[in-house]
C-alpha cells in the first residue's frame, strides 16, 4: 500500500523534474538514511527532493549536482519522531524547511567512480562535503548511487539534550540513488 | 495428604515457569508505562530494554515448550470434571500462543517502524518486514490487544490456582512451588 502510494509520489515528482531539469532529467530516485539508536539501525527516507544533475563522464568540469530535500517530507519510525525531528531540537523546519546540496567539482577516482565535492546546507549550517558517486550503466539508462555518513552534531541537528550521542549516535549514513534519462 | 502433593513439575520447568513470570509482569509493566512517555533519550533506551526482555522471553518460551514437550507435566486432579480439565487444557495452550505472539509482534512492529534490535548490543536481529508505518501500527494494536488477552487470562490462572489451594485445599500449588 505505502509502496504504491511511493511508486506514485515518485511518478508525480519525476514529471515535476522533467519539466524543470535543464540538461538532464531524472528519472526516479530515492534518498535514504540509517541513524543509529542505542546500538540499533534506524531506518528513514525522504519522500520529497528535487534533483538537477548534469554527468557527462567526458566533460566533468561541466557537471554539476543541485539537490533540494523538502525536510518535511521524512519517513521516520511513527508519528511521534516526525513530529520530533521537525522539531527545533532536530531540523527546525519552521526556519530551516530545505538541505541542499551544491557541487563545486567532480572528480574521477576510479572506473565509473567519483567523488562530488560541494557544500551541504543543512538547519542554516553550510558545511563542505565529499560525496562518493558511483555510475551504472544499464539497458541504455544511467544511475548514480552512493553513500556517505554526516555527523548530526556538524549541523546542531538533535541539540539540548539529545545532542549526547550514546543514545541516538553522531553519524548517520546516507544512501542515494538516481535514475538519469538519457 | 493426597496424592497430587506428591507429582510435582520438574525443577526446569518450575524455574521456567516462574523466570518467565517475572519477566512477563516486567515486561507489561515497563511496556504500559514507556507507551505513555513523551518522545526522549530516556523513552529511546528504555523502549530498547523492553526488546531485549522481550526478545529473552521469545527465547524461554520456545525453551519451555521444548521442555514441555519431552517432560509430561504431572496430571490434573481427578477431582477436576472433565469439562473443566479440557478447558484448562485450552486455556494453558492460549497461554503458549500468546507468549509466542506477544513478543514476535512486538519484534515485527520495531521492523515495520525501522527500528533493528540487536539484542543486548551484540546480535543483531533480522528485520521481520520491511519498513511500512501502516503495517507498524497494524502490529502495534496487535501487540497491545494480546497483551491485555493475557492480561485477563493471567488473572484467570492466578484465581484458579488460588481456589485450588484456598477453597479445594487440594496443594495443587505445590506442584509449581520452587
Amino acid at each position: 500500500m505505502n509502496n504504491i502510494l511511493y511508486l506514485v509520489v515518485l511518478m508525480v515528482t519525476s514529471l515535476f523534474f522533467s519539466a524543470q531539469s535543464k540538461a538532464e532529467t531524472v528519472g526516479t530516485g530515492q534518498i535514504t538514511f540509517t541513524g543509529t539508536q542505542m546500538g540499533a539501525p534506524v531506518q528513514g527516507n525522504f519522500r520529497k527532493f528535487s534533483a538537477d544533475l548534469h554527468f557527462d563522464a567526458r566533460d566533468l568540469p561541466h557537471s554539476y549536482a543541485h539537490i533540494t530535500i523538502d525536510l518535511t517530507s521524512i519517513d521516520l519510525t511513527s508519528e511521534e519522531s516526525e513530529d520530533e525531528i521537525k522539531g527545533k531540537h532536530w531540523f527546525n523546519i519552521q526556519s530551516f524547511p530545505q538541505a541542499h546540496f551544491d557541487s563545486s567539482e567532480i572528480q574521477i577516482v576510479g572506473l565509473n567512480q567519483y567523488l562530488v565535492s560541494g557544500l551541504f546546507q543543512l538547519k542554516g549550517i553550510s558545511k563542505p562535503l565529499r560525496i562518493p558517486l558511483k555510475m551504472s550503466y544499464d539497458h541504455g539508462g544511467r544511475s548514480a548511487q552512493g553513500r556517505f555518513i554526516l555527523k548530526r552534531n556538524d549541523f546542531g541537528v538533535g541539540d539540548g539534550t539529545w545532542s549526547a550521542t550514546d543514545t541516538v549516535a553522531d553519524e548517520v549514513t546516507v544512501d542515494y540513488r538516481f535514475t538519469l534519462i538519457p | 495428604m493426597n496424592s497430587y502433593s506428591s507429582a510435582k513439575f520438574t525443577p526446569v520447568a518450575i524455574g521456567l515457569h516462574w523466570i518467565m513470570a517475572a519477566g512477563l509482569a516486567i515486561a507489561f509493566g515497563v511496556g504500559q508505562y514507556m507507551s505513555g512517555l513523551e518522545l526522549s533519550p530516556w523513552k529511546l533506551k528504555i523502549y530498547t530494554w523492553h526488546k531485549w526482555l522481550g526478545i529473552t522471553l521469545f527465547l524461554l518460551v520456545w525453551m519451555r515448550m521444548a521442555w514441555r514437550s519431552t517432560h509430561r507435566p504431572p496430571a490434573l486432579p481427578t477431582t477436576m470434571s472433565r469439562r473443566i480439565q479440557k478447558l484448562t487444557e485450552i486455556a494453558h495452550r492460549t497461554l503458549y500462543v500468546l507468549m509466542v505472539l506477544i513478543p514476535l509482534t512486538g519484534w515485527l512492529h520495531s521492523s515495520a517502524a525501522g527500528v533493528s534490535v540487536v539484542y543486548f548490543n551484540l546480535l543483531p536481529l533480522p528485520n521481520l518486514v520491511p519498513k511500512d508505518k501502516a503495517l507498524s501500527h497494524l502490529f502495534e494494536t496487535f501487540h497491545q490487544t494480546l497483551n491485555w488477552t493475557l492480561l485477563v487470562l493471567v488473572l484467570g490462572h492466578v484465581a484458579a490456582a488460588f481456589k485450588h489451594q484456598f477453597i479445594d485445599r487440594d496443594h495443587l500449588m505445590d506442584r509449581m512451588r520452587p
